[in-house]
This record gives structure tokens, C-alpha cells and sequence, in this order.
């Protein structure tokens, strides 16, 4: 007992000493309010295109947007202007803030605003929101935003972390302390060989965003990214619904005479008949989006979207993107003339 | 429910606190064997319900191996034949499934919804291994059949134990499953550098250098170099991560009274491919030593067989099981018979797993040898498949480009970074025990670790094991 005596105050030491110094290293007072800190700068650029242009149909979703729906395609199809806010690895909480902070704050408004989605992606507001994904989905949020730090932060953390965070200066500022510890990694051999800082951030950005996986690996990394929208409690619609941004986003839209459409792509990752929870989880929310007099297209499962479509288990190839673009377009006008 | 997660930390705590509070025996196995369904079953219900009947198939078998002597064989072949058959059925799953659901399919049936969702059960390869071995001790008389079904229960289910091990021996454990246990403070001194360690190798560790090794093994086709830098680094990774868990779950076990078995000793020090296997999942090790090398030896002895195929049969088995053991890719399988062709050859020069080089140089040399071995041995057990590995070492280039090269600089800067405080530890726990220094170092270790805690931590690479 001794030597965890020994041990418990030399932790001590360490913990009373990084409470002293870290505080104003990294501007923090404490005790804080749980969750990041969002800056004060957000990004206007859609507004600024929306003032612009004046678009009849915006369109917002991530990567499977971006690859999978022709914007010019549909306009010539739907017969109204279309602009495209594909943002590759955004989710709910990013096209909430952008529906916010600049949809609805632009003076000019679109008729509709489609948010192209897959299965469980619009109640998981904690889905791709931590690390790099931070700076992405910062970049629209303003310095106050109580509803983003509450639903995507504070409502997933447990006790234990709620009280770090509010108390605790070494675990609120770790990210910025092993960030730290990996750049020293990361930076300290390649310059010997020629390579400066500049030139390992091109190399390791050409490396991870690259395509050149192998196909079982990158099967198997998209799986483990998307897994987290299939756990029994992302599933779970009723409880995961109140603390999401789908009933804001209603709501802003509603407030702004905007038509809201929810737009259910395929992907090759799940499949609502081989798993009766997210086919329960599927009911529950065509039910709330009809309850809100919201609009829900729904080509989930849809069979004329074959294996051959896609280019990976979640992305469209060039000709699935025609079809898909195809199928979205009919699926409008039957919302223009109220079918 | 993870060691290292919020979920497990609120369980063990009531777990704990109920435990010791009761004191009686028979209540506090009653309640770990409560808690070690619930932890299982929290993974899925239906492995919870497997657990318990196939549990209470071996337990009747055993005591009818007791009351009936003579059908002695009979009952050691039934549990067998079920073990066995459940363990490759779940573990071969994969191979036969997309033709059992095709060929039901042809027959107009719709067998998806239940044939994709079966999926290898969690741990069950370690507690087949426990029943196994229970079930061969008291088939020989080594053993006396426990009376108790909660006895026997608690000791396949152990939580600490049931998800990756270690493989605790029923000599080892069930005589403290039966045993007083009291609170005493080495409880806590035992445990507490297993559960710092623990959380140390798997959040600072092995989470870290995860991420360069899998997207080294996830290139289409990387340079020779680049792989090997991605190997030395899945060394690192593989070891940090299966001895974190063996270390949490020792140190679970030890605050709840018991005293499980260790299961690495710097495997990485070998000089010998025996040697290696002495010191690596020891636990493993020792059961497949014990229930397939010394048998299959022995028979052939019986048999008068050539020395140098009587000496070499046995490993080439014994690490082929192993190799299935480990998983149902082919890669798994060679990699198994690789180390079996490494253990007869080296047998067959005269070199044992006790062996003791006569200078340092040649020790040096030795342990050089063994550890490119230990590397190459990881490569193949990582590699997406062995058609990939090939088509790397013979169809790419050892010189990487110049993105390569950087990536493998920092997958080597990496591995040597993460490796200095295991090293200290190894250094300190052998020079400065119960020292202020080693104080130091853990409170170091732990400040590392609070930096390191990431909400969403990757699983522990053994549970698919």
C-alpha cells in the first residue's frame, strides 16, 4: 500500500501542476460548461450563393450526394433550379447548422431543401462530429450553440466525463496535448530525409484520402465507420428522436415557408429486411416525418438500385447516379403536383 | 461492454461492491456468475443462452462420466463431438454460408434473415477451450467433476475471462471458485499496475498505432518497405493490445479475490520459436501442449516412428490446431504451420526451447533471427489474405514512393516511440520495483492515459478470436 501511496502523490503533483499551467496555456477557466468551444467565425458561402442565384431546390448530404445525384441532371428534369450542398463526410448536426446558419438566414429562400440521407444518419447527431470532423462542422457553427453542444456532445458523454470536462483542465485540453505528442511523431524523422512539415502533411493527406484501398479493407473500414448507425440504441427511433436535429430541422424549415424533403438513399451496408430493428426504425420515422407534414422519398431499398450501381458498398457509380438522379426527379414531381 | 468503457466501470463497481458485501461463498459465486451472464449476454442474449446450455451439457456429461465409468469414453466423445462441432460451425460459418443460403434459396426458402445475422459468438473459442480441457482432466482422473453446477458455471463464464482469457486451467481456478475468499489489501496491490498497464498498452498503445498499421495492411498493393514497417508495428500492436487485456482482466479478477494465470512473459526476448510459444498466450500454450502435443507424441512413441518425424508430427499438429484456432482464413492456418515448421526445424538442429546461447553475440544473433521470425510470423497473420501477401513480396517494389516512404518513416517512429515506455516498464519492474521511480513512472503512465481516454475505442483485437 505503501508504493500506491507514493504513486498517488506524485499524481497529484502532476494533476495540481497541469491545473495550474494548462488554464491559461490553452485560454480556459474553469469550471467550464461541458462540450468544445465553438469559434465566432461562420462560414456564409451558401448563403452568399443562395442571395445570389436564388435556387429553386437545395440540395444537402454528404459523400453519397456528391456522388450519387446529378444536380444539373434534376434540374433539366424537375424543371427548377438546383444547387448542390454536397459536403463529403458531413452529417446531420453540419446540414443542421447550415440549414440554420445559412438557409434560413439567407433572404432569399428556396422552395425546397432535399437532405439526401441514409438509414439511421438523421438521429445519430454525435455521428462524425469528434476530431477532424470538429473543424468541418465549426466552420457553420456560430460562438453560441447550445442545441449543437447539447445534442451532438454533452448528451452522449457519461457522468464521469461530464464532471472531466466541467473540472478537469488535463482531460479537457488532451486532444490539443496528443495532438501535440503526434506531430512530434509525425514530423520528427522525415525532414532527415528531406521531407519538411509541409511535404508529410501533403504525403499523409494523398495516403488516407486516397483510393488506393485494398477492396476487402476498404470494405471492411466503411463498415466500421458507418457500424455505429446500427447499434441497437441508434436504432432505437423513439428515444433517439427527441435528441437529434430531425425536429429542428423540421421546424426551421417550417418556420421559413421552406418545403423539407427527406431524401433515403441505398447502400450496400445494411438492409431493412434482413434486420427487422432498422426496418422498425424505418416505420417510426416515415410515421414522424408524415406526422410533421414533411416529405419523405424513400429508395432504401429500392430494387432497381442493383450491386452493379455501386461503386462501393455506399457510393453510386456514374450510371447509378443517372438512375438515382432519375428516380429523384419523378419523386418530385409527385410532391409538386401532391401525389 | 469493453474493460477500458464507461458501461463495464458502473458494472464493476456494483458487481464489486455487492461481492464483498455478501462474504458467504456460495452468495458471492451465485452473484459472479450472475454478473458473468449479464456481462455476456449484455454482447448478445443468445450467446448467453449458448453459454448456459452447452455449460450444463458438459457439466451433466462430466458427472456422468463419474457415475458411470464405464461409459466413460462415450461422454468424453459426446461432449467432444458437441464442443467442437458448435466452436467449427460458428467459426467456419462464413466459408459454407453463402452456398447453404443459395442452395436454400433454390429450394424457395428465404433463409437471410437468420443465416447472415449468425456471427461467430464472442469468446467462445477461449471457454470451449476451458470445457475442453475440464472434460479431458476428468475423463483421465486428473480431476474430480465439481458437484456444483454454479461452481462449474462460474468457472466457463468467469467475466474477466469469458471474452479473450486468459484460459485458466480448471486445477487453477476452480479450487478458488470453491475456496474463502477475504478481502485483503493485495487485492489492490496486485491489481493495481495490471489495470494501469492494461489501460495504458490499449489506449495509449495499441489505439494509437492501429491507425498506421491498418492503413498499411489496407493498401491495394504497398512497397516492400512499407510493409515491413507495418508489420514492426503491428508486432507492437498485437502485443500491446492482447497483454492489455490479459492484464485488466488479471486485475479484475484480482480485486475480486482471485489469482488467474499470466499469459505473456516478454515473448518478444525469445530465441527460440518453442521458447516464443512459451511465453505468448501462455494459456493457449499450455492447453494445446498439454491436450494435443504430449497425445499425439505419445501415440507416436506407441508406434516407433522415425525420431526425426516423431520429433517434427507433433509441432506441425499441434500449431496447425493453433493456426485454426486463431481463425478460419487460410492465412491463419499457414501461419500456424509456419511456426510448427519453425519448432521442428529448429528441434530437428538440435535447438530447444530452453536453449542458451554460449556468447552474447550469439545471443544477440539468436534473438535477431527469432524476432524477423516473430515479425514475419505477424505479416502473415495480418495480411488482408495470403494472395495479397504473395502478390507483395513477389510482384511489388521493397523501395516505396515517396508517400509510402513518409508514411513507413512515421509507422517506424511510431513503433519505437510507443514501444520506450514498455520498454522503461520491462526495465523498471526487473531494477527499481516499489521504488519512487516506478511511482513516478506510473503516475506518468497514467496522466498518458487520461490524455489518451477516446470515447470511442476500438475493440481488442483477440475478441474476434
Amino acid at each position: 500500500m505503501r508504493f500506491i501511496l507514493k504513486f498517488g502523490l506524485i499524481l497529484t503533483i502532476i494533476l495540481v501542476a497541469t491545473s495550474i499551467l494548462l488554464p491559461p496555456s490553452y485560454g480556459l477557466t474553469f469550471p467550464r460548461e461541458p462540450g468544445p468551444d465553438t469559434d465566432k467565425q461562420v462560414r456564409t458561402n451558401h448563403l452568399q450563393y443562395l442571395e445570389e442565384n436564388q435556387p429553386q431546390i437545395v440540395l444537402m448530404g454528404d459523400s453519397t450526394l456528391a456522388l450519387g445525384l446529378d444536380p444539373e441532371a434534376l434540374a433539366q428534369q424537375t424543371g427548377k433550379s438546383v444547387y448542390s450542398i454536397a459536403i463529403p463526410g458531413s452529417a446531420s448536426a453540419l446540414w443542421y447548422l447550415i440549414l440554420k446558419n445559412n438557409i434560413a438566414e439567407s433572404s432569399y429562400k428556396p422552395e425546397y431543401v432535399l437532405i439526401v440521407f441514409r438509414d439511421s444518419i438523421l438521429t445519430a447527431p454525435g455521428y462524425r462530429v469528434h476530431g477532424s470532423y470538429f473543424e468541418l462542422v465549426d466552420e457553420y457553427a456560430r460562438r453560441n450553440e447550445p442545441l449543437f453542444i447539447q445534442n451532438s456532445f454533452v448528451s452522449l458523454m457519461n457522468p464521469l466525463e461530464i464532471a472531466a470536462e466541467k473540472y478537469f483542465p488535463l482531460y479537457v485540453t488532451r486532444t490539443q496535448i496528443r495532438n501535440r505528442i503526434d506531430a512530434g511523431i509525425r514530423y520528427l524523422a522525415p525532414p532527415y530525409f528531406g521531407c519538411d512539415e509541409n511535404c508529410v502533411d501533403y504525403s499523409l493527406g494523398e495516403i488516407f484520402l486516397g483510393a488506393d484501398l485494398e477492396p476487402k479493407a476498404l470494405v471492411n473500414a466503411v463498415g466500421a465507420a458507418e457500424s455505429s448507425l446500427y447499434t441497437p440504441d441508434q436504432l432505437d427511433f423513439e428515444s433517439q428522436v427527441d435528441r437529434s436535429y430531425l425536429p429542428e430541422m423540421i421546424s426551421i424549415a417550417r418556420e421559413n415557408n421552406i418545403k423539407i424533403v427527406f431524401v433515403r438513399i441505398k447502400v450496400e451496408t445494411a438492409n431493412s429486411s434482413a434486420d427487422p430493428q432498422l426496418a422498425n426504425y424505418l416505420q417510426s420515422l416515415r410515421a414522424y416525418v408524415k406526422d410533421q407534414d414533411a416529405y419523405l422519398l424513400d429508395y432504401g431499398e429500392d430494387p432497381r438500385l442493383t450491386h452493379e450501381l455501386f461503386r462501393d458498398v455506399i457510393h453510386l457509380n456514374e450510371d447509378g447516379k443517372t438512375l438515382f438522379t432519375q428516380m429523384v426527379a419523378d419523386g418530385m414531381k409527385n410532391i409538386f403536383t401532391g401525389k | 461492454m469493453a474493460f477500458t468503457s464507461y458501461d463495464f466501470l458502473l458494472f464493476f463497481f456494483i458487481v464489486f461492491v455487492l461481492y464483498w458485501a455478501v462474504r458467504e461463498r456460495r452468495w458471492q459465486n451465485l452473484l459472479l456468475l450472475a454478473a458473468s451472464y449479464y456481462f455476456y449476454g449484455s454482447l448478445q442474449i443468445w450467446y448467453a443462452v449458448l453459454l448456459g446450455v452447452s455449460t450444463a451439457a458438459d457439466f451433466l456429461l462430466a458427472r456422468g462420466m463419474a457415475a458411470q465409468p464405464e461409459r466413460k469414453r462415450f461422454f468424453l466423445w459426446l461432449s467432444l463431438f458437441v464442443n467442437v462441432g458448435v466452436l467449427a460451425f460458428f467459426k467456419y460459418y462464413d466459408f459454407f454460408a453463402s452456398d447453404v443460403i443459395a442452395f436454400l434459396s433454390t429450394l424457395g426458402m428465404r433463409p437471410d434473415l437468420f443465416l447472415t445475422s449468425i456471427l461467430l459468438p464472442a469468446g467462445l473459442s477461449f471457454f470451449t477451450l476451458k470445457k475442453l480441457g475440464y472434460m479431458l482432466d476428468v475423463s483421465k482422473g486428473t480431476l474430480k467433476p465439481t458437484h456444483s453446477f454454479v461452481d462449474f458455471g462460474l468457472y466457463v463464464s468467469f467475466f474477466p475471462q469469458i471474452v479473450a482469457g486468459p484460459i485458466d486451467r480448471p486445477q487453477n481456478l476452480l479450487p478458488q471458485i470453491e475456496g474463502e475468499r477475504s478481502w485483503k489489501s493485495e487485492n489492490i496491490t496486485q491489481a493495481f499496475p495490471l489495470l494501469l498497464m492494461g489501460f495504458f498498452k490499449k489506449l495509449v498503445v495499441a489505439n494509437s498505432i492501429q491507425i498506421l498499421v491498418d492503413r498499411v495492411f489496407g493498401f491495394a498493393q504497398p512497397s516492400g518497405f512499407l510493409l515491413l514497417s507495418g508489420s514492426l508495428g503491428y508486432t507492437l500492436q498485437i502485443l500491446a493490445d492482447f497483454s492489455a487485456y490479459t492484464d485488466l482482466s488479471r486485475g479484475v479478477a484480482f480485486l475480486l479475490g482471485f489469482n488467474t494465470v499470466e499469459n505473456f512473459h516478454q515473448p518478444y526476448l525469445s530465441l527460440t520459436p518453442a521458447d516464443f510459444w512459451n511465453r505468448w498466450h501462455i494459456s493457449l500454450s499450455t492447453w494445446l501442449r498439454d491436450y494435443v502435443f504430449f497425445p499425439v507424441r505419445r501415440a507416436l512413441l506407441r508406434y516407433k516412428l522415425n525420431e526425426k518425424l516423431a520429433m517434427s508430427i507433433p509441432p506441425l499438429v499441434t500449431m496447425f490446431i493453433s493456426g485454426l484456432w486463431h481463425g478460419a482464413g487460410l492465412n491463419f492456418v499457414v501461419w500456424g504451420l509456419y511456426y510448427g515448421v519453425l519448432i521442428a526445424g529448429y528441434q530437428l538442429a538440435g535447438i530447444r526451447g530452453d536453449w542458451k546461447p554460449a556468447s552474447r553475440i550469439k545471443t544477440f544473433l539468436a534473438w535477431l533471427l527469432m524476432f524477423a521470425f516473430i515479425v514475419f510470423g505477424w505479416m502473415m497473420f495480418r495480411a488482408p489474405s495470403l494472395g495479397w501477401l504473395f502478390n507483395v513480396i513477389i510482384c511489388s517494389s521493397f523501395i516505396p514512393t515517396q508517400n509510402e516512404f513518409i508514411l513507413a518513416l512515421i509507422t517506424l517512429t511510431a513503433t519505437a516511440a510507443y514501444s520506450i515506455p514498455l520498454l522503461i516498464n520491462h526495465w523498471i519492474d526487473n531494477r527499481a520495483k516499489g521504488t519512487w521511480l516506478q511511482a513516478a513512472f506510473y503516475a506518468i503512465v497514467a496522466a498518458l492515459a487520461v490524455i489518451y481516454i477516446n470515447s470511442t475505442s476500438s475493440d481488442f483485437i483477440y475478441f474476434q478470436f
